[in-house]
């Protein structure tokens, strides 16, 4: 059953239009989520499989105001702050449809 | 190389060192103000270079250290968790709705771990191959780190950590406490005179003074050497 979901999401994940990179990272995420962590992937992502484009946006874009940490928190947590209000309406914009 | 995501980890979404970039092997690579004053303070307390330099390398791994310590991903998590349930509650009305509103609210919090513990991993891969490779302890530590991250995120969305994977964490973390190294006590003690003589110019000799005095006195109750005994 859990392997039927991997390679469920890998397939959805293959179909999608990101990149061959970052197609990689999403299938290595998969491979390699403990069972929870897949479970919510897989719920989220097949009820919204064209949303994952915007998905691996938010995350890229929240590993860079991660990395800003490095140099000046404030703006990282700043940058955070944005993402989240962000998620917050794509939120209510997804359960609305 | 450290897996982020596990054994099946073979790729990194940044490479941590560019081919490029050759390890730091010399003294002279270390510019900064703060760095000459701890090779000279080292140097006069009979350091050799080649020790000099293995300390100065873990120093760059600890400062690493702090900054990534910066990255607190509960404290992510607690704003997220703000800013996800301030919406307006009319979409929420339905029990569909919640539904699908829980399930989003925990795959954008995962999303954060994610990108908290490869950008954290990442930061201390880097440092240990600047170092050379020599700190190999730091690429197992940032294993460590990633998985008792990925663990916990099965316990999401609450807090991240039970009592039992709080301590797991924080007894590596004290293990690099207690390795932090003399350099850094040196640069701590430079870094607050500088403060000290910028705010107050007119007595920069006294207070030069003073932070000579202060390093030599931790050097003493450190055991480490003879402030007075001439370089050899």
């Amino acid at each position: 059953m859990e392997k039927d979901k991997k390679l469920a999401l890998e397939s959805l994940v293959e179909k999608s239009s990101l990149s061959e990179e970052d197609k990689g990272f999403w299938k290595q995420m998969i491979a390699n989520s403990p069972a929870e962590f897949m479970e919510t992937l897989a719920e989220v992502l097949e009820m919204y499989p064209e949303e994952l484009p915007w998905f691996n946006d938010i995350l890229k874009r929240k590993q860079a105001a991660f990395a800003l940490f490095e140099t000046d928190k404030e703006k990282g947590m700043e940058t955070l702050r944005g993402i989240y209000k962000e998620e917050q309406m794509k939120m209510e914009e997804l359960i609305s449809k | 190389m450290f897996e982020i995501f596990g054994k099946q980890q073979n790729e990194e979404p940044k490479q941590p060192m560019q081919e490029t970039e050759k390890p730091v092997t010399s003294l002279d690579s270390f510019k900064e103000e703060a760095d000459q004053y701890v090779i000279k303070i080292l140097r006069e307390n009979n350091f050799d270079d080649e020790r000099i330099l293995n300390l100065m390398l873990e120093l760059q791994a600890s400062l690493a250290l702090e900054n990534i310590k910066d990255i607190d991903i509960e404290e992510q998590l607690d704003e997220q968790e703000k800013a996800l349930s301030s919406g307006s509650g009319e979409a929420y009305e339905s029990e569909a709705a919640k539904v699908k509103a829980g399930k989003l609210k925990k795959f954008f919090k995962m999303m954060t771990i994610v990108a908290g513990i490869t950008i954290g991993s990442i930061m201390i891969a880097d440092k240990s191959a600047e170092a050379g490779g020599r700190s190999s302890e730091w690429e197992r530590y940032a294993q460590r780190w990633a998985d008792i991250f990925m663990r916990d995120t099965a316990r999401m969305p609450g807090k991240m950590f039970d009592d039992s994977r709080r301590k797991d964490f924080m007894g590596i973390d004290r293990q690099y406490q207690s390795q932090r190294s003399l350099e850094m006590d040196i640069r701590r003690i430079f870094e607050s005179y500088r403060q000290k003589i910028q705010s107050d110019p007119s007595n920069a000799k006294f207070w030069e003074e003073q932070r000579d005095k202060e390093v030599r006195e931790m050097l003493m109750l450190r055991g480490i050497t003879n402030p007075d005994q001439p370089r050899q």
